[in-house]
This record gives C-alpha cells, sequence and structure tokens, in this order.
C-alpha cells in the first residue's frame, strides 16, 4: 500500500509484503483478532496491520489516506485529489478490515484493530469511471485530454477477466506466485477452512 | 468496430508494462520497463511509489509512438497491480 498526501502525492514508498517491518504488528492483529479477521475477510492480514505500523512513523500526520498502487496511477491519471482517493473491492480480502460478503469496511474490525478509520479511502467499484485525463497528464503521456479512467482492479481479479470466466460456473487454476483455484459465482460465501478471496467486478 | 483502443496498464513488483489493444482485442503495441526495489536492510524492501507513474507515463508514451495510433481514439484506460500488498 502507499500513503498519499491531501495533493495525491506519495509520502511513504510503496510497502508490500517483501518488506518486514509491520511483523510486530502483524502478529498483535493474528493473536488477538485472528478469528474475526478470517470470519469477515476470508484471509489473514496481509496489509491492514501496516496502518498500526505506519502510525508509529513521522510519516503518519502527512498520510492522508493509503491506497493501492493501480488506485495511485489511475488516480493520477484522472487528477484526483486526496480526499478522492480510493479502493476497489478486489484488494478487500486482505485488509483484515472488510466485511467481504458485502463488499464494505467493517466498523467492528477497525475499532477494535484501533485502525485510523479517516485513513481509509472510500470503495469504489472496478468497473466505474473515476475521472478523465487531465492536461497535465496530456503533457506528460501525449494522450489527449478527455479519455475515461477506470477505477481498475487488482491483478489476479484483472486475469480472471482476460482467462474469460465470465460466466456463472466458469472457473479457472492459477499456478503462480500463489495457487488460486477461482470460480465465477453468483453466491459468494466462505468458511474458516480455505482462504478465500473475492473479485467482484460486476457485482451492484 | 469503429476505430478504437483501450490502454491496459498492469504493475508488478519487478516490472510495469503498458498495452494498447484495439477494438478487436488485437495488441497493436505494449511496453515495459523495470521497477527499482531499494534493500536499506536486510528484511526491509522498498519500491519507491512515485516510480509507478513516471514509468506508466514512459510507458505510455512509448506505446503511442510504436503503435503508430492517433491517441485520441483511445476510449478508456484501466489499471492493475498485484494483490495482497
Amino acid at each position: 500500500m502507499i500513503g498519499i498526501d491531501r495533493k495525491y502525492e506519495p509520502v511513504t514508498y510503496y510497502d508490500t509484503c517483501l518488506d518486514t517491518r509491520g511483523a510486530e504488528e502483524s502478529d498483535y492483529v493474528l493473536r488477538n483478532f485472528g478469528d474475526l479477521v478470517l470470519e469477515k475477510n476470508g484471509s489473514c492480514s496481509v496489509w491492514g496491520h501496516k496502518l498500526l505500523y505506519w502510525k508509529k512513523r513521522n510519516e503518519w500526520e502527512m498520510i492522508h489516506k493509503f491506497i493501492m498502487p493501480a488506485a495511485y496511477v489511475a488516480g493520477k491519471l484522472a487528477g484526483l485529489s486526496g480526499d478522492e482517493a480510493y479502493i476497489d473491492p478486489s484488494f478487500l480480502c486482505f485488509s483484515a478490515l472488510s466485511d467481504l460478503r458485502k463488499s464494505e469496511w467493517c466498523e467492528e474490525l477497525i475499532r477494535r484493530l484501533g485502525v485510523d478509520e479517516r485513513k481509509l479511502p472510500k470503495i469504489r467499484k472496478s468497473t466505474e469511471i473515476i475521472g478523465e485525463t487531465t492536461r497535465k497528464v496530456s503533457e506528460e503521456t501525449d494522450l489527449p485530454t478527455g479519455i475515461p479512467v477506470c477505477a481498475g482492479c487488482g491483478d489476479v481479479t484483472a486475469g480472471y477477466v482476460g482467462a474469460g470466466i465470465l460466466k456463472p460456473g466458469d472457473m479457472v487454476d492459477i499456478s503462480g506466485t500463489a495457487n488460486i483455484l477461482a470460480v465465477n459465482s453468483t453466491d459468494f460465501g466462505f468458511n474458516e477452512y480455505v482462504a478465500c478471496m473475492k473479485s467482484p467486478i460486476t457485482e451492484s | 468496430m469503429s476505430e478504437c483502443y483501450l490502454l491496459a496498464v498492469d504493475l508488478g513488483t519487478t516490472a510495469e508494462k503498458c498495452v494498447v489493444y484495439d477494438g478487436n482485442g488485437k495488441v497493436r503495441a505494449e511496453a515495459q520497463r523495470e521497477i527499482t526495489i531499494v534493500y536499506p536492510r536486510p528484511g526491509q524492501a522498498e519500491i519507491p511509489s512515485l516510480q509507478f507513474y513516471t514509468l506508466t507515463c514512459e510507458n505510455i508514451k512509448q506505446c503511442i509512438r510504436e503503435s503508430n495510433i492517433d491517441p485520441k481514439k483511445v476510449v478508456a484506460i484501466a489499471v492493475d497491480s498485484l494483490m495482497g500488498e
């Protein structure tokens, strides 16, 4: 995740799970709220606990919102402000802070983990148009102004669309850095036995 | 399908890609640039955030140039990035 300021400029490096500085906070969340996180999110925390880590850093006061790289670049292309920062639902499963069945932030988890809700971006659908290319972007890319910019999504989710699993019942098996078996379903659900992601591309 | 193009951007941990598709789904141009990861100390890995945007701009420019398309015919842009981070 990336911390951005009110002008949509990054004030942190892109913090990935390659970096172990949030290990203490990860352990804290797992030990104290692991069952609730799994019940609500379908997966353990991959990045939500990092908000607790950054709260201890000097950059904290400058951070207006935390977002994903896709939203950072799309937002820059569309000239968004920090208040317009967003996340799309495909990233929620690893947040430890969502109610994944509803594709919403989970107030209970946010409160119990002690996360500052004001630092979380609003949730926008992957298919939403968030804005259009600006004059500044036109100068930097050779694109004209006014091209619609889509909210976008996580790469695995985009891969599902590319693989063509667009009808209920379609399945894909991904043997990558992580092994993922995905099915297109109109009836989403999960339990505590299998880590589960959700890619609500067309969910209303 | 009338002449139109889609611009797709993929942000990974090792490289950033950009592809121009035409209205029939055919690839018209693609560009890729490596992402820099900084390792200040053991267990620490920092990816400078700003480069996601600057490399995207360079990739888009290259795709527009090499595809010889009319950029006014680009009808939408979408961006994805790796999950679980």
